[in-house]
C-alpha cells in the first residue's frame, strides 16, 4: 500500500474516532408523557416505587409525599446517569393511582425505553403485596 | 508534497483531539450533580419573587401545584420540592426556582439560578453564559404550558367537547 493510501486510511479511521467523541444529545423538545394507571392505593404505590429505587440501586434526589413526587438517579446500562422524575396522582373515589414518569439526563430526555424496566419492577413489587 | 499533506493532516487531527479533551472546569451545578444535590438548599421565597410571575385565577393551589410538577418534570430534573412551602427547584437551562403562592388568586413566581453556573474555585468566572432574553422566553414558555395544564379541563371546558 502506498504511503498516501495509508495516510488516507488513517485519516478516515481517526475522523471516525473523533466523531465518536461527540456527545449524544437528544434532539426532541416535545413533551414526553409516560404514564400508567394502577388499581392500588396511593400509599401502596408510593412504597412500591421506593422499593424500585432500592432494588435498582438508585439514589433519592428528592421526595415529597404530600406532592406525590420522587426523583432519583440511577446508572443506565450505557453507564450514563439517568434522573427519574416520578409523580403519583391518586383518585381516591376510584382507588386508581396514576404514575407519571419522565426519565432525563442532564442534556434532555433519556430515550432508551428505561420506562419499561421501571414499570415492570413496579408491577413485580405490587404483585408481592 | 505528500509529506506536507501528511503533516497537515496530523496537525488537523491533533487539533480535533484536543478539542474533544474534557475540560476539568466545574461549576457549582457540576459539583451538585456529583454529590446528587446533597445539602442543596431551596432559595428563599423573597429571592424567588424577584423574578417573573403569573396569576392563575379560577384555580386552587392544589390544581396549580399539581400542574406545575407535571410541566416541570417534562422540562428538567426536579431536585427539590416542598408542597408545604410551595417551592420547587428544577434543573433546566438555566436552572429555575419556583414559588407557588397560596391566596384567593394563586400566583406562580419563577427566578433563574444563574449563579449555579459559577465556577466553584473561581466564583467570578462562569462556565455557561446566562442570556436574559432567552431566559425570559423560557419563563414565558413555562407559564404558557402551565396555564394550558391548569385550565385545559376547567376554564376551557370546550376542549373536551366531542373528544
Amino acid at each position: 500500500m502506498r504511503i498516501f493510501d495509508k495516510t488516507l486510511f488513517s485519516v478516515i479511521v481517526i475522523v471516525l474516532i473523533v466523531m465518536g467523541c461527540a456527545p449524544n444529545i437528544p434532539k426532541s423538545d416535545y413533551p414526553l408523557e409516560i404514564k400508567r394507571s394502577f388499581h392500588a392505593s396511593f400509599d401502596n404505590i408510593w412504597d412500591s416505587v421506593l422499593e424500585v429505587v432500592k432494588t435498582s440501586k438508585g439514589t433519592i434526589i428528592t421526595k415529597d409525599k404530600s406532592s406525590g413526587l420522587i426523583v432519583y438517579s440511577i446508572n443506565s446500562k450505557s453507564k450514563s446517569q439517568v434522573y427519574m422524575n416520578v409523580y403519583l396522582k391518586n383518585h381516591p373515589t376510584t382507588n386508581i393511582t396514576v404514575v407519571y414518569l419522565t426519565p432525563r439526563v442532564r442534556t434532555g430526555y433519556y430515550l432508551k425505553e428505561i420506562d419499561k424496566d421501571f414499570f415492570a419492577a413496579l408491577e413485580r413489587n405490587l404483585g408481592r403485596r | 508534497m505528500r509529506r506536507t499533506i501528511l503533516i497537515l493532516a496530523i496537525l488537523f487531527i491533533s487539533s480535533l483531539f484536543f478539542g474533544c479533551a474534557p475540560k476539568i472546569v466545574k461549576s457549582e451545578l457540576d459539583q451538585l450533580f456529583e454529590k446528587n444535590f446533597e445539602g442543596f438548599e431551596i432559595p428563599e421565597v423573597g429571592w424567588i419573587k424577584g423574578g417573573e410571575s403569573r396569576s392563575f385565577p379560577y384555580a386552587t393551589f392544589d390544581e396549580v401545584w399539581d400542574a406545575t410538577i407535571l410541566v416541570l418534570m417534562q422540562q428538567g430534573i426536579i431536585v427539590r420540592s416542598s408542597k408545604d412551602t410551595g417551592r420547587i427547584v428544577t434543573i433546566t437551562k438555566p436552572p429555575i426556582a419556583i414559588f407557588v403562592e397560596r391566596g384567593e388568586v394563586v400566583a406562580v413566581y419563577l427566578n433563574w439560578m444563574e449563579h449555579l453556573y459559577k465556577r466553584g474555585d473561581k466564583p467570578e468566572v462562569v462556565t455557561a453564559q446566562f442570556k436574559l432574553n432567552a431566559a425570559r422566553k423560557m419563563a414565558k414558555d413555562f407559564f404558557d404550558k402551565l396555564a394550558t395544564q391548569v385550565y385545559a379541563g376547567e376554564k376551557w371546558k370546550w376542549l373536551r367537547i366531542g373528544s
